[in-house]
């Protein structure tokens, strides 16, 4: 018996080495270690590009942390630069999570591994549940505004309806972003297409979603204003494995914007769109089948790994039962440590920058600086300046504002 | 029975080992390849890519050379060329058509057609001409901008569907081209269709 206790304890030594390994160092998003040199590259890599120092933390993550985090922290960093007003570097970072997004292709490797039953979910590439792919596009299209790339900034907000897919169990939830068919309406006027502009609006006042009065664009106007309010969607685990991905409510200080020129009320608006209701509004997902298959295997293997010790020691009693019980202790310490291995655990990594709120305000006003007051209406009212610099014969300017 | 023992031990640990070694990663080491910009990409999406570009540039400077109007005029037209107007439901580098739309046509004979180029030199050219009429540099030949016969443009529309079993688009490319009497001589289309899905994690 004791070659077999022997092997038994180098197999336990070696598990327990390779788990402590593991677990030095810092880990990437995807729980793997972070290589010392790849942080260094990265921060390099960050210098050479003159990232805004306030800013640098996701640009330094996205190069350092594995090709599987890039869109994540693509997502981050793009969001991030649009907040300081970098337009062009948001742009060129949030068109990197675009090209992951976009493609089918992208990250299928992973994909297949990630769909084992030893492999965790979140090492697949990172692409975003449906209200992250949304967003992405939905911001890349105010991005394209901001340049006057009218053209591309409808295609923007049509593709963003696009990705807000919904499962068997939510049919009435696909493609209802208020804002993507808001922005589509306002980017359509400026075009020249005045009956498209209509036709989005008609389809935003079917959407169950609204989340109150929101003054239509109008083509005459010249100045948007976005006021991105809160904190976004909060992904954690449930279920007794970890196998349920859900979704807590982040923050949300403003319910409602108004904007002041003075004295004079120039726009009042509830939200056009809360980030929250478009993440729990999914429905069902195809890998949650798949995570929750992953969690019958591993409490399968458990049950099957105390039944099997519970043999092992009934037989161990049994005159003559050495063999017996030598085998089904080891059947169970197999089973157990396959139980062990299974990893249904949901990937919870998250656009965690993304706002809980989205308002979106139109406004007609002379050339010249104005000077506005955006003042956050709700549990946790606030005020900020803007002044935006309106340009004569300048078809709109955008004028993004954080709380 | 040492050998019954030894049996069952040794795919044990085979297992074990396979399922410690599954649980290990190896990053992936960074490359970089030549591929041909006509072929589609390892990464494809539904979207329009730069084969697309490239084929639909390529089918309409084929078309335009051929044209009456180009091929047997006297004196070779001089061309404008617009950007594309997206109205679909796919970002695209506008500017990209009409440059791989003008360097194929520049390739074929360049004493067929010509092309207007303001954005290059207008600004520099003007800057220029007024400090010629100050006196601040030399005299020179008086500027006399040229002007253009056609309008080259083209606009991309599209039908696009997802759902969690996959995605489907359609594209369609028009060149058009416009003379100064705004009369269409020209129109050649392009289409486009793509569908496929991802991955099951993804949906």
């Amino acid at each position: 018996m004791l070659p077999v206790k022997g092997w038994f304890l180098a197999v336990v030594l070696l598990l327990w080495c390779a788990a402590c390994a593991s677990t030095q160092g810092p880990l990437s998003a995807s729980g793997k270690p972070i290589a010392p040199e790849a942080i260094s590259n990265a921060v390099r890599v960050v210098d050479e590009q003159h990232i805004p120092e306030s800013i640098r933390q996701p640009f330094v993550a996205m190069y350092a942390e594995g090709r599987e985090n890039q869109a994540l922290y693509a997502m981050r960093a793009g969001l991030a630069a649009m907040y300081i007003g970098d337009f062009p570097l948001a742009a060129r970072t949030l068109d990197m999570a675009i090209a992951d997004v976009d493609s089918l292709m992208a990250g299928a490797k992973e994909a297949q591994r990630a769909s084992g039953k030893f492999v965790r979910e979140q090492e697949k590439w990172f692409k975003g549940e449906a209200y992250e792919r949304s967003a992405l596009y939905f911001f890349r299209g105010l991005l394209y505004l901001t340049t006057n790339d009218f053209g591309n900034a409808a295609a923007c907000f049509k593709r963003a309806q696009l990705y807000d897919i919904t499962g068997d169990d939510a049919p009435g939830f696909a493609g209802d972003w208020y804002s993507c068919e808001w922005a589509l309406a306002l980017a359509a006027y400026k075009q020249g297409f005045p009956d498209e502009a209509q036709q989005a609006m008609e389809r935003a006042a079917k959407f169950s979603t609204r989340q109150g009065d929101v003054p239509p664009p109008e083509p005459n106007q010249n100045v948007l204003v976005v006021v991105l309010t809160g904190g976004g969607p909060i992904k954690a685990r449930a279920g007794k494995y970890g196998e349920r991905l859900v979704y807590v409510e982040g923050p949300n200080p403003v319910t409602e914007v108004e904007v002041r020129q003075g004295e004079r009320v120039l726009a009042r608006s509830a939200p056009a769109e809360s980030l929250y209701v478009q993440a729990t509004t999914r429905g069902t997902r195809q890998v949650d089948y798949l995570l929750a298959g992953k969690a019958n295997f591993k409490q399968g293997t458990a049950v099957a790994a105390a039944a099997l010790g519970t043999g092992a020691v009934i037989a161990s009693q049994q005159k003559n039962g050495d063999v017996a019980a030598g085998v089904l202790a080891g059947l169970a310490i197999l089973s157990a440590l396959i139980s062990s291995a299974t990893t249904p655990e949901a990937d919870v990594r998250a656009w965690d920058n993304l706002p809980h709120s989205i308002f979106l305000i139109g406004l007609t006003l002379s050339p010249g600086e104005q000077k506005l007051e955006v003042r956050g209406l709700g549990p946790a009212p606030q005020a900020v300046e803007a002044t935006p610099l309106v340009r004569a014969g300048d078809p709109l300017q955008v004028v993004f504002v954080k709380m | 029975m040492q050998g019954m023992k030894t049996n069952f031990i040794r795919p044990v640990v085979v297992t074990i080992g396979v399922a410690v070694i599954t649980g290990c990663s190896t990053p992936e080491k960074p490359n970089v390849k030549y591929i041909d910009p006509g072929s589609p990409g390892s990464k494809a999406g539904t979207g329009i890519e730069s084969q697309d570009i490239g084929a639909a540039a390529q089918k309409a400077a084929e078309s335009i050379v051929n044209l009456p109007q180009i091929a047997q005029a006297s004196t070779p037209p001089t061309v404008l060329i617009t950007p594309v107007v997206n109205r679909s439901a796919a970002p695209i580098d506008t500017e990209l058509y009409t440059v791989k739309l003008r360097g194929i046509l520049m390739q074929y004979d360049t004493n067929k057609v010509r092309f207007l180029d303001r954005d290059v030199g207008w600004n520099v050219n003007s800057n220029e001409m007024a400090l010629r009429q100050r006196g601040e540099v030399q005299q020179g030949p008086a500027r006399s901008a040229a002007t253009y016969d056609y309008i080259l443009t083209a606009e991309v529309r599209g039908i696009s569907a997802s759902s969690g079993a996959g995605r489907s688009e359609y594209f369609l490319v028009a060149f058009k081209l416009v003379d100064m009497n705004d009369v269409l001589v020209w129109e050649n289309q392009y289409e486009i269709k793509k569908q496929g899905n991802d991955h099951t994690i993804y949906r």
